[in-house]
């Protein structure tokens, strides 16, 4: 097999995209020559005084019939096609294309005057698209092939060899038999041809390196992102150590292992117990974030969302029972299954309910609805807590942000959790809306309502995307 | 009385990690680097190793565990971790490392005692 593919381009899913997508726009193309031929064919000669004779017309009818059979074939074929460098890949599919098409249009030459067809043009054209997509070597033949060939029709023509097939009107007097006309058209014919092949090529080649230089960048960038997460997973790692060891040895000393404390040591002690617990909350969630930045590792497995929020408002049970809060699911449509990041999604929701419950009062109402559209999956996560003041929604998402009505001590928390649940559902490709007042607020309680959309697979999307390079934002 | 071996870097861990297992009736050796803790294991033979994921280096703890699996060593081995889940990594028991459970850190005496009572249960069924 040629080796169509040099080793310095980087073939990536991308890159073998950009080639099928070349070819299937060729042989959209050549539909276009087609009815360009049958115009060319039947009704030319009704706008100008041009004649073919019958066998014209019969061998240019044979010869795009032949075309439009061999485009149908293409078209079916393509798909079967795969992206290997060693092997019959789109590259070579696009070389096949290219030899037919000037083998064929060699034959239209011949049955439209030779040397005196226009037709001869339209190898210029030709040689360009092919010298942007196809190594130097290979041009340079095909283009000498061509050269090559057009002399040989000329000098068959002349010679009187094979007949000479003209269009009639177009020229007054004989040119296939002029050999002055022929060495000087055949002269800039090839010199057209052989700049035109180098000054395509040469660009190509520019651009080529230009794209390649891109995305060495690009994955540079990538690559220190990665050191860069690596690194505050190394620090906060450092920093979780002594809290983690503070909160071991605080609990030991609630929990009674070194012998009694007194009441009012022991609430201190749990005031420290709780805001220890905050901080490794807080240094989890950044811990999280560097995770989901560092690895593009989501994995995909079924995931039914139903009873994911079943377990986490499970977990919030005590908090739950302890405010009197009504906590109600709901289900709109037949349950769908979703392919995401298990892990990630338990989060970004358990994150949202939490919230809900957090910062919802004694008596309030959480209200979750998921309802299964044809695309994707829609769950609405209201309350009727304090709310979120209008200056402050559009900032909920901000990393570090804590929306300034939070006044409650028992409510500190790290303002990391949204900007993380809209992390995950983005990685998810899905779309997360906000917005207070709930539609069962009251003034004093306004609530709040989070809306996400997923879609329910997460591979097919990222496959028709095809896989680029993304630079992520560090935390 | 049962002997359990701590291995673990800090020592605030391993004096909490003492103290809620002794409470429990436990007997407790408590060592600081993995070295000395690969010793005293081949010599004392305890019934269940508590070992922090990272020490000196990060997975010195992993690294450890697979030198005892490697060398025969099949005591029950409950492992300290304190990113595992939060960056996610929910092992499951044997999986990717050959180590029974796993206990996060901030080290909650209620988690351990139960975590210990099932893997001693478990190797007595051995």
């Amino acid at each position: 097999m040629i080796k169509l593919v040099p080793d310095w381009i980087d073939t990536n899913e991308e890159f073998w995209q950009t080639l099928k997508r070349r070819n299937i726009f060729f042989i959209k193309l050549r539909f276009v020559a087609i009815a360009m031929l049958i115009a060319f064919n039947y009704l030319y000669e009704f706008l100008v005084e041009i004649k073919l004779s019958e066998f014209q017309h019969n061998a240019i009818g044979l010869i795009t019939l032949i075309l439009f059979i061999y485009n149908l074939s293409l078209f079916f074929i393509r798909k079967k096609i795969k992206n290997a460098r060693g092997s019959f890949n789109p590259l070579h599919f696009s070389l096949v294309q290219i030899l037919v098409d000037l083998a064929i249009l060699t034959l239209l030459i011949n049955y439209t005057g030779g040397i005196e067809s226009p037709l001869y043009l339209f190898y210029i054209f030709h040689l360009i698209i092919g010298s942007l997509i196809m190594p130097g070597v290979v041009m340079y033949s095909i283009a000498f092939t061509t050269i090559v060939a057009m002399v040989i029709i000329s000098y068959l023509q002349y010679s009187k060899l094979i007949s000479h097939y003209c269009l009639l009107g177009v020229y007054k007097v004989e040119l296939y038999n002029n050999s002055e006309y022929i060495i000087t058209t055949l002269l800039f014919f090839s010199l057209t041809i052989v700049v035109s092949v180098y000054l395509a090529n040469r660009i190509a080649n520019q651009l080529y390196l230009k794209e390649k230089k891109l995305h060495e960048a690009l994955k540079e960038i990538n690559d220190s992102e990665m050191k860069k997460q690596k690194y505050i997973m190394g620090v906060v790692h450092e920093i979780k150590s002594p809290i983690a060891a503070t909160k071991s040895i605080v609990s030991l000393i609630v929990d009674g292992f070194l012998g009694d404390v007194s009441p009012k040591i022991k609430e201190k002690l749990d005031r420290a117990i709780i805001r220890t617990t905050e901080s490794l909350d807080m240094i989890n969630n950044i811990l999280r974030i560097s995770r989901l930045r560092l690895l593009d590792d989501k994995t995909s497995e079924d995931i039914n969302v139903s009873e994911l929020i079943d377990e986490i408002i499970d977990l919030s049970k005590e908090i739950v029972d302890e405010k009197n809060i009504e906590v109600e699911k709901t289900l709109l449509n037949k349950l769908k299954i979703l392919k995401g990041d298990r892990v990630l999604l338990k989060l970004a929701f358990s994150n949202l309910i939490g919230n809900a419950i957090k910062y919802t009062p004694n008596n309030g109402i959480v209200l979750i609805h998921c309802e299964f559209k044809n695309e994707y999956l829609a769950i609405d996560i209201c309350d009727n807590g304090i709310g979120i003041p209008d200056s402050e929604i559009n900032k909920i998402f901000e990393k570090y942000y804590r929306a300034n009505n939070i006044s409650d001590k028992n409510q500190e928390g790290a303002g990391v959790g949204l900007s993380l649940v809209q992390e995950i559902v983005k990685q998810h490709r899905g779309s997360i809306k906000v917005k207070s007042p709930s539609s069962f607020g009251t003034p004093k309680y306004p609530g709040t309502c989070f809306t996400i959309h997923l879609p329910y697979g997460l591979n097919e999307i990222e496959e028709k995307k095809g896989k680029f390079l993304s630079v992520n934002g560090g935390v | 009385m049962t002997l359990i071996a701590v291995i673990d870097d800090d020592h605030d861990i391993l004096e909490a990690t003492e103290l809620i297992l002794q409470a429990s009736g436990f007997e407790v050796i408590t060592i600081d680097n993995p070295t000395e803790g690969y010793k005293i294991v081949k010599e004392k033979k305890p019934e269940l190793i508590i070992l922090d994921v990272m020490m000196e280096e990060p997975d010195d703890g992993f690294f450890l565990a697979q030198k005892f699996r490697r060398e025969g060593i099949i005591t029950p081995i409950l492992m300290y971790t304190s990113i595992a889940k939060a960056v996610g990594m929910e092992f499951g028991a044997g999986e990717m490392v050959p180590v029974d459970d796993f206990v996060e850190k901030p080290i909650s005496s209620d988690e351990l005692i139960k975590k210990v009572n099932k893997l001693l249960g478990d190797n007595v069924l051995r």
